[in-house]
């Protein structure tokens, strides 16, 4: 159904395949930019997929103008004021991101703050309130196939003080490329490339089902769904797989698209309530929370979740399964990934099974209930309904 | 239409225990703007000790929160109960300075204020659910227009 209104913005120029990484000098010239600050995190130096992005650098002759290699999981406003301070007194140009949601998350947080001139990025909280201020060149490079960040309009950035996920939303938070190279990917782990592939399958589902949606997010988050019914698996059994690797990226990306334009609702605002306030990976809180927030969305999403069995099923079994049953068979399908995930490479099906507490719940349910991300949840959500569904999980 | 939403949420923090809840965990002082667009009309809001109040508009740069809709018709779909303010928030009808956590704690008492306001059968259409109500509404609308 056409909503009476939408937007959707997708502008990242993809690179994507073979050699990918190589194309970046030639990207950042197309950007007028010389001087590029590379930012990423210590495990990506330590296994070398750093020295592999910058050798791809050297190879077009771009030497990078600094680097920070500090950033951590869960990056907090704290380190996206340190990078940005690192930038000026550097005098960069341009940033080149590697790495994790968080590591892109924080880039696009440095990218604001010195697009906007400020000095601290709790002065330029909110909602699509920012111009597109200076100009600087933001290349983003996933390492990992799930948060779909370089295609996504949205940071989330942690208040260390308040010990909660901040959202930022603004359409200049997108980079100007994206690089998806298989070389990235590779050296995944399987738990963490079947949590951040079942994440990519979250913000499609969500984004398939939000109050947001809109036809053309609607063909990503299709498309996404059927790449990852196809190579998921494959990537996690067999991670050296470079066409399954491949295809996740790109699943990843399309589906990041698809939420960044439609926005994602239940599942992932009690996610981020979970890895704010008892540090549960973002990935593994997607995979337990999604059949528990299925089954309460049903009433109001059994229609579109039965259409989600054809891209997750497959048109086979699409066609096979009564209208009536559909619905129930996209929360079982998910359910039976989840449990062969659970299987092959010990991603965690229930809450019990990570650092959350049944003592932080009335905290992490309060912190649900104020994400940005709860408002376009179709259905109403209460305190007590998310109490319920963290108990469920558990 | 924004003069009287702030008399009516002047009336449900007094008698609509969400509503002040709500309220009560924003920090004291903390104030809030809505513009209906970047030049219109507009009001400010704050948390202050007697509930909730109205500063003058030269208040509109020290806010820490600001609502502003894109237009005027935005803000008329909104105010007029046309479209519910989650809708509003899908379709990209308002931007938003500020904190988003606090945004989503003063929607919800916007979406009650409006399931007092609306009639029901227009409050069902742009509320996901109508809250329990504490007081008639016929009591906020006499409560708002006189000011008692």
């Amino acid at each position: 159904m056409l909503p009476d209104y939408y937007e959707f913005y997708n502008p990242p120029k993809l690179l994507s395949g073979n050699f990918a990484l190589e194309n970046i000098p030639g990207a950042l010239a197309d950007l007028k930019a010389k001087k590029p600050l590379l930012l990423s995190d210590q495990i990506l130096k330590k296994i070398g997929t750093l020295q592999t992005v910058t050798d791809a650098l050297l190879s077009g002759g771009m030497t990078p103008g600094g680097s920070f290699t500090e950033i951590p999981a869960d990056s907090s406003s704290l380190v996206v004021n340190q990078i940005a301070a690192l930038f000026r007194s550097l005098g960069c140009d341009s940033i080149i991101a590697v790495g994790g949601g968080s590591v892109l998350d924080t880039a696009k947080g440095v990218r604001m703050l010195i697009s906007q001139n400020a000095g601290n990025i709790m002065d330029v909280m909110g909602c699509e309130t920012i111009d597109c201020g200076e100009r600087v060149p933001f290349i983003a490079v996933p390492t990992t196939a799930g948060t779909g960040s370089e295609s996504t309009m949205v940071a989330v950035i942690l208040d260390p003080i308040k010990n909660i996920k901040m959202e930022f939303i603004s359409y200049h938070l997108l980079p100007d490329v994206a690089v998806l190279d298989p070389r990235m990917t590779l050296t995944l782990p399987p738990r963490i490339t079947a949590s951040t592939g079942m994440d990519a399958l979250c913000h499609a589902l969500e984004a398939y089902t939000c109050l947001q949606k809109n036809p053309v997010s609607d063909a990503f988050a299709a498309g996404a769904l059927e790449i990852i019914r196809d190579h998921l698996r494959t990537a996690v059994n067999n991670g050296k797989d470079v066409k399954a690797r491949q295809a996740m990226a790109n699943a990843a990306f399309m589906a990041g698209a698809a939420f960044s334009n439609s926005m994602v609702g239940m599942i992932h605002a009690i996610g981020h309530a979970l890895g704010g306030v008892c540090h549960v990976p973002h990935g593994e809180a997607m995979t337990i929370l999604m059949p528990y927030c299925m089954e309460y969305n049903f009433d109001v999403l059994e229609g579109l979740y039965g259409k989600l069995l054809l891209y997750l099923a497959g048109d086979e079994i699409y066609a096979g399964t009564p209208r009536e049953e559909r619905g129930r068979g996209t929360i079982s399908l998910i359910r039976q990934m989840t449990s062969e995930f659970h299987e092959s490479c010990g991603l965690p099906m229930r809450l019990s099974e990570t650092k959350a507490r049944r003592e932080d719940f009335e905290k992490v349910a309060q912190a649900a209930l104020k994400d940005g991300a709860m408002i376009v949840n179709p259905k109403q959500v209460g305190q007590q309904d998310v109490l319920n569904i963290l108990e469920k999980a558990f | 239409m924004l003069f009287f939403l702030y008399r009516a949420f002047q009336v449900l923090y007094r008698y609509d225990e969400t509503v002040r809840r709500e309220v009560d965990g924003w920090k004291a002082g903390f104030k809030i703007c809505m513009n209906a667009t970047r030049q219109g009309p507009g009001i400010c809001l704050s948390h202050t000790e007697k509930g909730i109040e109205r500063l003058g508009k030269q208040k509109f740069s020290e806010a820490d929160m600001t609502i502003e809709f894109r237009n005027i018709d935005a803000a008329f779909l909104v105010l007029s109960g046309q479209i519910g303010v989650a809708q509003a928030y899908s379709q990209h009808r308002f931007t938003l300075r500020g904190s988003i956590a606090d945004c989503m704690s003063f929607v919800h008492c916007v979406e009650i204020i409006e399931a007092y306001l609306f009639p029901g059968f227009i409050a069902r259409k742009i509320l996901k659910a109508m809250p329990k109500k504490e007081i008639s509404p016929v009591s906020v609308y006499w409560h708002a227009i006189l000011n008692i």
